[in-house]
Order: C-alpha cells, then sequence, then structure tokens
C-alpha cells in the first residue's frame, strides 16, 4: 500500500502550510535585541545620573574636570557594571534553574541557593582571616566561599527532589523556607562566634550595597560571573528538551547528567560571586524570566539571553532609583527589588496555583 | 542488525519488575507487546531505549551493547513516544516538534520541510501555533508522535536507508478510532524504510491484527510470543 510513499515518499506534492507562525516566535529574536539596546540605554542613564550631576558628552569630549571623570570612572563606572552583572546573572541563573527544576518558582533567592552563598561568604569573613593566603587570592576568597556555599545548596534541593519525586510547584518554595532558616542559624551562630571586627565587617557585609564597588573588587566577580554564563547560554537546547521529562530528554540525545551538573554548577557560580559582593537582591531571578517568558514564549534560546539582558537593565535602574530617590542618602537595592518582586510573586502563586 | 534484549531482569526498588525477558525488535517488522497494566512493558521498553540498565542479562542494537553507545548516537538510532510525557512551560506546538529535530551541522537536511511533510502526515497542522498545554491527551499524543518521527526522520531521507527504532509505549491510548488507526498506519508505513517498530498494546486483537510479533508480557515474565500469533 501506499501510506509509505505517503509518509517518507517525496513523490507527494505537498504545499506548504502557510502556517501563521505565532507572534511570539516570530519577533522573538528581534525582542532581545530590543532588550540590547535597553540595556545600554539603562546604563547611560545610571550614569549619568546621581548626587552629583556629570554630563557624558563632556567626559566624550574630554572636557570634564578632574573630580566628574573620578566620580564617573572610579565610582559609577564599577557600580554600574557590577549591578548589571549582578543583574543578569541573578536572573540567567533563575531562567536556567526554572529550567532545571522545571518549575516556575525556583528563584535562587526562594530556593535558599543565595542565603547558601551568604552563609558560605559569611564563613569566609568570619573564619578566613586565620588562612595565611597571598593577599592577591584575597579579593576571590570570599566569592568562592560564597560559591562554594551556593553550590551546596543547589545540590543538595536537586538530589532533594530526585529522591523524593519531583517538586511540585509550590513545594520548591516550602523546601527553600526551610534552606534559608537553616542557612540563618548558620550565619547566627557565627556573629556569636566572631570577635568584635569579624562581626563589624560581618554585619557591614550583610546590609548587602552596591555602594562599596571599586575595580579591584568588581573584577574578578564580574569575570567569575561571565565566566559561569557561557556553560548556561550553551545548554539552552538541552533545557528545552528537558521540559518534556527527564527521560524524554535522554532519549533525545541530552546528557542529562552532564546537563545538570553544568547548570547546577554555573548558576551556582553566577549567584555566588555577585552574593559575595553585593549581599542578597531578592526576586530578580524570578520576576524577570517570566517577564521574558510572557514577552517571547518559553524557549530557553532566546528566554535565557533575554532575560540576562532584563535583569541587568531592571537592575541598573533599580539601582538608579534607589540611588537617586533620596539622595544624597541611598536605599538598599534589594529594598526596590522586593517592593516591585514580592507583590509579582503572589500574583504567580496566584496564577500557577493548579487548577 | 535488531535491538535486542536477551534475557534481561530488572529489579527497581525491592520489586523484581522483569524476569529472564527476551524481546527482539526486527527492522522492517512491527513487534507488539501486550500484558496487563504493571505488567513490565514500560519497564522493558526503557531498558530497550538505554535508560536504565538490566540487573541480568544484556541489551543490544545492532549486536553493540547499548553502554557503548552514546545517548546522542542512541537518539539518532531510535526514537520514543512514552506512556507520559511532561512539559513544564508553555511551549508551541511548533517548538515541542522542533525538540525532535537533532541539529546536524555535516547534514543540510532541511527541517522545515521535514516537519511540513510529518505535520501534513499527521494531521496535525491545525495544532500549529498552539500551546501545547492547552492541547487535549489524544492531540498531545499525536504531536509526540511526529515530534518522534522528526527525531529519525533525517536518516529516512537520505538516500541510503538504514536502520531505525521506533519505539511506542501506548502510542494510541488517548487517540479515537480514526485517529488511532493514522498513527498504526504511520507506524506501519515506516516499515518499508527499513524501520523497526516496537508498540505497546492493550488491545491483543489489535495487537495481532497489527503486528508481525507479538510477545505477551505478563508478571515480567515472556508468557507467549509468536508470529502472527492467534490467542
Ligand atoms: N521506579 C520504580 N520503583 C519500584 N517499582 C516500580 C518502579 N517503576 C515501575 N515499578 C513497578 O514495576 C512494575 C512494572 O511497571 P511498568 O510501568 O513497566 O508496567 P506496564 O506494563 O507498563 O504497565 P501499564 O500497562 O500500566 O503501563 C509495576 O508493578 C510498577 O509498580
Ligand atoms: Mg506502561
Amino acid at each position: 500500500m501506499s501510506s509509505a510513499d505517503a509518509v517518507f515518499g517525496r513523490s507527494v506534492p505537498l504545499a506548504r502550510n502557510p502556517v501563521a507562525v505565532p507572534k511570539q516566535i516570530r519577533y522573538r529574536t528581534p525582542a532581545v535585541v530590543a532588550l540590547a539596546f535597553a540595556l545600554a540605554t539603562a546604563g547611560i542613564v545610571a550614569l549619568a545620573s546621581g548626587a552629583i550631576p556629570v554630563s557624558l558628552a563632556d567626559l566624550v569630549r574630554n572636557q570634564a574636570n578632574e573630580l566628574h571623570r573620578a566620580v564617573l570612572l572610579e565610582i559609577r563606572a564599577p557600580r554600574v557594571l557590577l549591578v548589571g552583572c549582578v543583574g543578569a546573572a541573578l536572573a540567567l541563573s533563575g531562567a536556567a534553574l526554572q529550567g532545571l527544576f522545571r518549575n516556575p518558582l525556583a528563584d535562587p533567592g526562594l530556593i535558599g541557593v543565595s542565603s547558601g552563598a551568604a552563609l558560605g561568604a559569611s564563613i569566609m569573613i568570619v573564619l578566613g582571616g586565620g588562612l595565611a593566603i597571598a593577599s592577591i587570592m584575597a579579593p576571590y576568597l570570599v566569592p568562592l566561599a560564597a560559591i562554594a556555599g551556593a553550590l551546596l545548596v543547589t545540590w543538595f534541593l536537586y538530589l532533594f527532589s530526585t529522591r523524593y519525586g519531583q517538586f511540585s510547584i509550590v513545594t520548591i518554595v516550602l523546601v527553600g523556607i526551610a534552606t534559608n532558616a537553616l542557612a540563618g542559624v548558620g550565619i547566627g551562630v557565627l556573629q556569636y562566634l566572631s570577635d568584635d571586627a569579624g562581626l563589624r565587617t560581618l554585619t557591614f557585609w550583610m546590609m548587602g550595597s552596591f555602594g562599596r564597588a571599586t575595580w579591584p573588587t568588581t573584577t574578578p566577580a564580574v569575570l567569575l560571573m561571565l565566566l559561569a554564563a557561557v556553560p548556561i547560554l550553551l545548554v539552552a537546547r538541552s533545557l528545552d528538551l528537558l521540559q518534556l521529562g527527564e527521560a524524554e530528554a535522554l532519549y533525545m540525545g541530552v546528557d542529562v547528567r552532564r546537563l545538570k551538573r553544568s547548570v547546577v554548577l554555573s548558576s551556582a557560580a553566577a549567584v555566588g560571586a555577585g552574593v559575595a559582593l553585593v549581599g542578597i537582591v531578592g526576586f530578580v531571578g524570578l520576576v524577570v524570566p517570566h517577564l521574558v517568558r510572557l514577552a517571547i514564549g518559553a524557549g530557553h534560546r532566546h528566554l535565557l539571553p533575554g532575560a540576562a539582558l532584563l535583569g541587568a537593565t531592571l537592575t541598573i535602574l533599580a539601582d538608579t532609583l534607589a540611588r537617586t530617590a533620596a539622595s544624597p542618602a541611598e536605599i538598599p537595592v534589594s529594598l526596590v527589588t522586593s517592593a516591585l518582586g514580592a507583590p509579582f510573586f503572589l500574583w504567580l502563586i496566584a496564577r500557577e496555583r493548579p487548577r | 542488525m535488531t535491538l535486542c534484549a536477551e534475557n534481561v531482569t530488572l529489579e527497581l526498588g525491592s520489586k523484581r519488575v522483569l524476569t529472564q525477558a527476551s524481546l527482539e525488535v526486527v527492522p522492517s517488522q512491527v513487534t507488539a507487546l501486550v500484558g496487563p497494566n504493571g505488567a513490565g512493558k514500560s519497564s522493558l521498553v526503557r531498558l530497550l531505549c538505554g535508560e536504565v540498565t538490566p540487573g541480568g542479562g544484556s541489551v543490544s542494537a545492532g549486536g553493540e551493547p547499548l553502554e557503548r553507545l552514546g545517548v546522542r548516537e542512541q537518539a539518532r538510532l531510535r526514537s520514543v513516544v512514552s506512556q507520559h510525557a511532561a512539559m513544564a512551560f508553555d511551549f508551541y506546538v511548533d517548538e515541542v516538534l522542533a525538540m525532535g529535530w537533532i541539529p546536524d551541522p555535516a547534514d543540510p537536511a532541511d527541517y522545515d520541510d521535514a516537519c511540513t511533510e510529518v505535520v501534513a502526515q499527521c494531521q496535525i497542522g491545525h495544532l500549529l501555533g498552539r500551546k501545547y498545554k492547552t492541547l487535549s491527551g489524544g492531540e498531545r499524543q499525536c504531536v509526540q508522535f511526529a515530534r518522534a518521527l522528526l527525531q529519525i526522520w533525517r536518516d529516512a531521507c537520505g538516500g541510503d536507508v538504514d536502520v531505525r527504532y521506533l519505539l511506542l509505549d501506548e502510542p494510541t491510548a488517548n487517540l479515537d478510532l480514526g485517529h488511532e488507526a493514522l498513527v498504526l498506519g504511520l507506524a506501519r508505513a515506516t516499515t518499508a524504510r527499513n524501520f523497526g517498530v516496537l508498540v505497546v498494546l492493550h488491545d491483543i486483537d489489535m495487537a495481532a491484527a497489527f503486528a508481525d510479533h507479538v510477545v505477551l508480557l505478563v508478571d515480567g515474565v515472556v508468557a507467549a510470543r509468536d508470529h502472527r500469533v492467534t490467542f
């Protein structure tokens, strides 16, 4: 019978289906490009605004005075770069972790990855003083400890979720509460253990702000975050396939174990490097991937770069707001992101509730 | 050149799921696997996919032990429609179909052409542009079947005819009679291109009418097998 021909034969002339490609799919590449432009704009706005008004045009024309030059290049530039990278890292890790856990609520802050990083960093701040390590390594120590902490938590969560069945949409947040509490205990114990100087550094660090961004501290963290982003962007297609289920992804040729390892490692590195410098910035990893998904769909090849760009843009804008709203005083950035993110989170829970 | 499980034994948790079971998927032929719920049919399929490794016995493809083939190599050799396919995020049907296509820079076969043909054959054109999660169970199964066809499509369209395997775990469970006939007909049609098809079915009459071989699995043991058997 000719059904074989019907399936495989080239002889059957087929009018190409004039399929209406969904708008989200058609416009997703331009959308990512638009996000890149938005990021550039946000960066320029952030550089130009602040307690001391500085004209970028003057700087470009080399007419800026010394003070303005210093404000721009030594204070604002590293800060904007760091803010952008932290925002991008959080949003990117959020998107990747959501793909890995197949759960839209897997935000590094909510599920405890950020707290794990904070615990790691605190351990290094309080107890690391005793380590005799070359001072060149010093800027890397706290970030590395933070990464180790983030890694521990992410890995634990993953094992937990595979051991006791896939997390339901909301269960992951409950597990996150427990993880956050545990990390809180650890940090509390450290505060209790540390001497006066240690306590001061720790408290100062935990208030978490971008205010202390300088080139020597910013550069290593930014490098780490950029390095961590590469493996995540490379597994975009595998993350797509994973959404059909682990077994199905394997059937379609995804080395699932390697995929998990690289997402866990990279997102922990990205989050850890950020937390080490600026403390915990909440909700970016939750809100941003969702906004991007709403706009351009769930495919990771566009979602991941889109989330990184929008994460950077929004965090830069939040930081600019935090710097300028009560200028010359500064509101903590995490206050701004949480004020915007928490209501969004509630809305999401209502929306994602199993029906 | 077959995909074959020989005397496989499998324990999951503390439960013995398969005992000394053997099954062969032969190119150009359809093998039906039937048996009651919990007999171990899906487990046997998972063994043939290399997802789990047997406690005893061996699984091989074309004489090569499955462990020696890479994950990707296996994906180009066989595709699977599993009994339960989930979907976590809101993907479009178009994207789900594209997931099946394994990109290969060395082979310029055109995805659009392949997709257009498969979509037409599976009669899912009206589902394109819809979100996968909004589809009915039967519609999802049709999309998954099309996706599985696409996964091994490229080599099927090349000049040389390679051996491929299509493993279908209850592909018709949610389908109406018309779509059941369509999917099984398409599966049968692939055998003309040297595909070996394994299909898990519950309807023994249907299996006997449709398949070249029928294997009956009861409690993890192959209780009966025959060529064109009538039970
Ligand atoms: N991970 C597991 N751990 C323990 N037992 C398992 C596991 N997976 C399957 N089983 C058991 O193995 C047996 C065979 O399961 P399998 O899914 O292969 O059955 P099946 O023949 O496909 O059934 P159905 O017709 O319902 O699809 C069942 O009794 C099941 O409970
Ligand atoms: Mg089954």
